[in-house]
């Protein structure tokens, strides 16, 4: 098959799945707790799948899995925003709205400042510890270690800097990094 | 059902993530709109760099003798002691070839790139620097080079955070997947704009946060990790994980292409040079190496090593060694969209953008909730408007009147934002806030025109002999459209909207 018309295929094989997943989250939102519904659910599911999996025997030849592993991904994405683009509801009445200027602060400059200090170079530090550590554990060769190190590390600062942000008890994800480098320093040094 | 549920994260965990999202979000939401719109842009950064300095006569196909010569010419007129020395073979995005020279003295700062035509005759430098600054932004952010990737890696590190506080703080994930409430209530809109995009697109924002943070934090990491190895120190890591250089030691001769050509068709038939590079040219240590791309694989080259006789010497395992090692290499396509050809490129322009306007609702989200129309506000629309304003006037004033295209971004950016205060409501301002914003866009549209037809006039370029570049001028002019359509319409053509602000 031509290379054009196998990814269009493939492309028309992600529209369908999506459409699939569509008709299932329209089973899901109506609550109907019969039987049935759960099983068409399930089918819908199932063939969603087998879309995604017909997809892939299209695209996997003339690109190969690597390639096909991210079209799938990808393509997946514009296709629903198109899906979500086509259900929109607009409405065109504006209600007046009270605004406001200014809001209360929450917190000191000071807490502030700290929190910013903890998730910048603090839980930077704490990050590429815990994922050395968690990669020496795990892996064997260290060539591979190093490198799931180096990928871990910005999803652990993410994790822990946005942690910082969000809990009120400071305390919590504080001792969250003092375990990290407790448990990490036995494996490293 | 009950699985889903159970998958529904806890009432307080939810407050929780969507607080740390709010905070993390606001606080770089500037510099992540910046890494994010230049990021979508410069996918097609060989084709700017292309369209910046157009050339004549374009070729997809250069000789061996061609090479030879362009590398004999540029090591003849070399006034420096040469550490390397580059061949980059033309390719479809960039169908021209170019040499550079990375001299032994790092202080040195002269031309080292130029153009070669397909007879191999060394023309003029390569020189775009409206490319390189939006490349730089998207980098570096205009920042000196080892701070600013940092940054731009944190920012990347900062993203994962977002997404996985993102998805906690987002309950209604499966029930509301295909909802959106356009109109009325703007804090509505924002919100189901951002979840929609950023919750059907979370593969790749995950993706390319990762690759990004990890480009762009290799080098602390490394010190890091040097720290706490006994064993092993950086160059030492980056040897294991990438491979390392071949030694050699042997009579200097000139460097064999034609042999290497051969050899290398033969060991591997599928693979395409990207470049070819003379190590320590003209001394006993020198030797050759080719980059090529194999068909299929996401690993950014193989690297094959030859004497300059043209003897294999090996490859660096980048296709075939550790799994560490290939992941490590395949980052760069990944993040960068190259692969799969110009579709994948579109599609991660898309998805850019798409990260882009998800970071600009993420900040109108917080303040429509709030309702909270202060000057902040003001100044936060003012940026996103004013930042593809400031980037078509750096085209503009750079391409025509070869100002820095640094200097003119920064200044036209902070001007744009700034005026952009005078319409807030308190203000006596001329305009009204909307109107001002509507003018942006359309000045970003007329600035891009006349960047795209001043350009073409500049350089002579016609529209049958050149049709590319009229036609890539014409795919920027069309990202500008974009903003100035009324999406809404679409919809509901026969009613009359309230607002007429576009999406």
């Amino acid at each position: 098959m031509p290379v054009f018309a196998s990814y269009l295929l493939a492309l028309l094989c992600l529209v369908a799945a999506v459409a699939c997943w569509r008709q299932a989250q329209v089973f899901y939102r109506q609550k109907s707790g019969t039987e049935l519904a759960g099983w068409w659910r399930l089918a819908l599911l199932v063939v969603s799948v087998s879309l995604l999996w017909a997809a892939w025997l299209l695209w996997s030849p003339a690109q190969g899995t690597e390639f096909t592993l991210f079209f799938i991904l990808f393509h997946s994405s514009w296709l629903a925003w198109l899906v979500v683009a086509l259900q929109a509801k607009v409405k065109y009445k504006s209600k007046p709205v009270k605004t406001v200027e200014q809001l209360s602060a929450e917190k000191s400059w000071w807490y502030k400042s700290a929190v910013l200090f903890l998730a910048g170079p603090v839980a930077l530090l704490v990050s590429i510890m815990g994922a050395l550590a968690l990669s020496q554990v795990v892996i064997e060769l260290k060539s591979n270690q190093w490198v799931l190190a180096f990928t871990l590390m910005p999803l652990v600062w993410g994790g822990l800097a946005v942690w910082l942000a969000a809990d009120r008890q400071i305390g919590r994800p504080l001792t969250a990094l003092v375990v990290i480098v407790l448990c990490s320093s036995v494996v490293l040094l | 059902m009950s699985v889903l549920k159970k998958l529904t994260p806890s009432q307080s965990l939810v407050k929780q993530s969507l607080r740390g999202h709010a905070w993390v979000g606001l606080f770089w939401a500037a510099l992540l709109y910046l890494i994010c719109l230049s990021g979508a842009l410069v996918v097609f950064y060989p084709e700017m760099e292309r369209w910046e300095q157009p050339m004549k006569s374009e070729y997809q196909q250069i000789s061996d003798q061609a090479i030879n010569s362009a590398l004999h010419q540029v090591q003849a007129d070399s006034l420096h002691v040469l550490d390397s020395l580059y061949f980059i073979y033309p390719n479809q995005d960039l169908p021209r070839a170019h040499v550079s020279a990375v001299y032994q003295d790092k202080s040195i700062e002269t031309e080292s790139e130029w153009w070669v035509d397909e007879r191999g005759q060394v023309k003029e430098t390569v020189s775009a620097p409206w490319t390189e600054m939006m490349t730089h932004l998207h980098i570096y952010l205009h920042l000196p080079h080892t701070l600013g990737i940092i940054i731009v890696g944190m920012l990347g590190a900062m993203m994962c955070g977002l997404l996985i506080s993102g998805v906690l703080a987002h309950p209604n994930l499966f029930k509301d997947a295909f909802k959106l409430r356009l109109g009325s209530n703007r804090h509505l809109e924002q919100t189901d704009i951002h979840n929609r995009l950023s919750v059907w697109s979370l593969p790749f924002f995950f993706v390319v946060s990762l690759t990004g943070a990890y480009i762009g934090l290799f080098g602390v990491s490394l010190v890091v990790v040097d720290w706490f190895e006994k064993d092993h120190d950086s160059e030492q890591i980056i040897s294991e994980v990438f491979g390392g250089d071949p030694e050699v030691q042997e009579p200097m001769v000139p460097v064999d292409l034609a042999a290497i050509s051969t050899d290398l068709k033969q060991r591997a038939p599928g693979a395409e040079p990207i470049y070819l590079v003379i190590q320590k040219p003209q001394t006993e240590g020198q030797y050759v190496e080719v980059a090529a791309t194999l068909p299929q694989r996401l690993i950014y080259s193989e690297i094959y090593r030859y004497h300059s006789d043209g003897r294999f010497i090996d490859y660096q395992h980048l296709s075939d060694g550790d799994v560490g090692r290939q992941v490590a290499y395949s980052s760069y396509r990944v993040h960068f969209g190259h692969f799969g050809g110009l579709a994948t490129k579109i599609l991660y322009l898309l998805m850019g953008l798409a990260m882009a306007v998800i970071t600009v609702t993420g900040v109108n989200m917080w303040f429509e909730k709030r309702k909270l129309y202060n000057r902040w506000y003001t100044l936060w629309r003012g940026f996103v408007w004013s930042t593809p304003l400031a980037m078509a006037t750096s085209a503009c004033l750079g391409l025509l009147f070869l100002l820095n295209p640094v200097w003119v971004f920064w200044s036209a950016l902070v001007l744009f934002s700034l005026l952009t205060l005078c319409t807030h409501k308190q203000v006596e301002g001329l305009l009204p806030q909307r109107t001002w914003i509507f003018y942006l866009k359309w000045a970003t549209f007329v600035v891009l025109v006349l960047t795209v037809v001043g350009h073409s006039l500049n350089h002579d370029l016609n529209l049958t002999e050149h049709g590319w570049y009229w036609l890539f001028g014409l795919g920027a002019v069309l990202l500008a459209v974009m903003p100035l359509i009324n999406f809404r319409r679409m919809w509901r053509p026969v009613v009359k909207p309230v607002t007429e602000e576009p999406l």
